[in-house]
């Protein structure tokens, strides 16, 4: 009974959850946030999906922009085919579309798929890329879908909490996968293929069902992404857009659901703070790289030490990071002595995705397993992480 | 600009294979620790392998910069690395002459499809080709296919 009672009241709080983001977003926010609200819960749909063919099966996969493609251009061609004829209510009408979205795009994974049973590594990697690739050239060059000039979506609703009740369900599919037997065959996949399959695990028929869910969810989005912006052109799906979903399942921790959202939200939002940030003058950015790169080796070298004990190492990181800090600062003025120092500034508009970058690698030096590591987000787990510190403090006071 | 290409690659593939950098660089490619068990300082391979691969494509865009005929602009150096991967891949990983192969591979196709009069699916043909040949040799046109092990 409690499971039942468990699993009702997650649907009931993802529902509730979304109903809230949709009031919330309506009543406080602009037009341009209310759109960063949908596009957020867009790329945590796509961020998630990609984790369960790339963190989850470990087959390493670039062309997820291309499943999103596919799924974005097949429910925009339903609708403006057959909304005439059809007559239904939006609501109605868009969700059967993104579920024809999801249809064409797991089509599209199911061929992807296929080949990828004899590649590995780089060279599956090199095959989903191209196909990312073809696909755009593909429908660039298609006059009946628009061409390069892109498609327009004759679709005037709008309804926020059904991109986030998407983004809800593709979390909660992958992680009730992750629960179950059929979802253990898809770990020992990435563990290791031969052991997995002397154990009797059908690799194939995992690797596609990979594919296919994890396709079908991006083209579910996709098909929101076409029907909220009513208007889609092949450049909105180029290369960069796969690979900064694939940054966002590496940031968050491949295989981690709870990373790859997390890191989907902030990845997305950084670049658009990062919009309005004042111009800085060209000291305080040589300070802040001097700084930040001090700092960062320096914890390197702490971390290959082993002698040193946990607290002690805890010790220095504090040191090293709030002593780059001032260094950073007083490093700044004295920078600004210098007058091309001082005089030649930034716009911060353009440095954004250069600030991007750089926390990025920062990030990834740090910490090369990715924020989350492999750990999901559990009352269990946080009860554990709490439960451990507590003892590390009780260790270190006397 | 041909005898420079081809200077180059040769230089390269001496290297790779007479020099004891060279053989480091492929017992590194082949088992990291194995190698480093041999005695090998593995960081400082990887390191010099990435100064011998930014300097050579340093080399192909002087070349590149000669003809390209249009302004540079930050964006120039996308399409050739991504086609660059394409072009190894093709030929199989860690094999030089697959990688020239590849390389003179895609440049025929892509040139073949201008002159058919598809100019426009120009970008494509190199893929749908890498694709094909990826379906029916997994490791690449002269890469070897190692069967894995336990």
């Amino acid at each position: 009974l409690k499971f039942w009672v468990v699993r009702f009241g997650s649907i009931l709080a993802a529902i509730a959850g979304a109903f809230l983001i949709e009031f919330v977003a309506r009543q406080t926010l602009d037009d341009y946030s209310r759109r960063l609200v949908v596009l957020a819960a867009i790329y945590v749909t796509l961020a998630v999906s990609l984790n369960l063919i790339n963190g989850i099966t470990g087959q390493f996969s670039i062309g997820h922009a291309a499943f999103y493609m596919v799924g974005a251009y097949t429910s925009g061609f339903l609708t403006n085919t057959f909304i005439q004829q059809a007559n239904l209510p939006p609501l109605l009408w868009l969700i059967l579309v993104c579920i024809g979205g999801a249809l064409g795009a797991s089509i599209a994974g199911f061929l992807v798929g296929l080949p990828s049973l004899r590649l590995r590594g780089d060279y599956l990697a090199i095959v989903t890329l191209a196909f990312g690739e073809i696909v755009r050239i593909f429908v660039q060059n298609s006059d009946w879908l628009g061409g390069s000039y892109g498609m327009n979506v004759p679709f005037n609703e709008n309804y926020i909490w059904l991109v986030w009740l998407l983004a809800f369900t593709t979390i909660a599919c992958s992680r009730n996968l992750l629960q179950s037997a059929r979802g253990l065959t898809f770990l020992a996949v990435r563990e290791n293929e031969v052991a997995a399959q002397a154990m009797g695990v059908p690799i194939t028929a995992v690797k596609v069902t990979a594919f296919v869910v994890g396709s079908a969810f991006a083209g579910a989005a996709g098909g929101m992404l076409a029907h909220y912006e009513s208007f889609i052109t092949p450049m909105t799906f180029a290369m960069d857009q796969s690979f900064i979903i694939l940054t966002m399942v590496v940031l968050g921790g491949s295989g981690s659901i709870t990373g790859a959202t997390l890191a989907a939200i902030v990845l997305f939002a950084l670049p658009e703070q990062l919009r309005n940030l004042p111009p800085v003058s060209g000291a305080t950015l040589a300070a802040v790289f001097i700084a930040l790169i001090a700092a960062v080796a320096l914890t390197k070298k702490t971390e290959s030490q082993e002698s040193l004990s946990k607290p002690e190492r805890r010790k220095r990181y504090a040191i090293y990071w709030i002593g780059g800090i001032l260094a950073g600062i007083l490093l700044a003025y004295a920078l600004s002595i210098i007058p091309i120092m001082r005089e030649t500034t930034f716009e911060a508009g353009k440095l954004r995705m250069l600030i991007f970058a750089v926390t990025l690698i920062v990030l990834m030096m740090l910490r090369p397993q990715g924020v989350m590591a492999h750990h999901e987000f559990s009352w269990a787990w946080l009860r554990k992480v709490l439960k451990i510190q507590k003892l590390q403090q009780r260790e270190s006071e006397p | 600009m041909l005898v420079t290409a081809i200077v180059l690659m040769l230089l390269l593939s001496q290297l790779v294979q007479r020099t004891s950098a060279g053989r480091a660089m492929r017992a590194v490619a082949q088992d990291f620790d194995s190698a480093s068990l041999m005695g090998i300082n593995v960081n400082k391979i990887i390191t010099l392998t990435f100064i011998i691969g930014s300097a050579l494509a340093g080399a192909a865009a002087m070349m590149t910069a000669t003809f390209i005929g249009t302004p540079l602009t930050t964006f120039v150096g996308v399409q050739p690395g991504v086609k660059a991967f394409v072009a190894a891949v093709l030929g199989g990983i860690g094999s030089i002459p697959g990688a020239v192969l590849g390389g003179l591979l895609m440049g025929i196709a892509e040139t073949m499809v201008v002159w058919v009069g598809l100019s426009s699916y120009r970008d494509a043909i190199a893929l749908v080709i890498l694709i094909v040949v990826l379906l029916f040799k997994p490791g690449g046109l002269l890469g070897s296919s190692a069967v894995e092990k336990v």
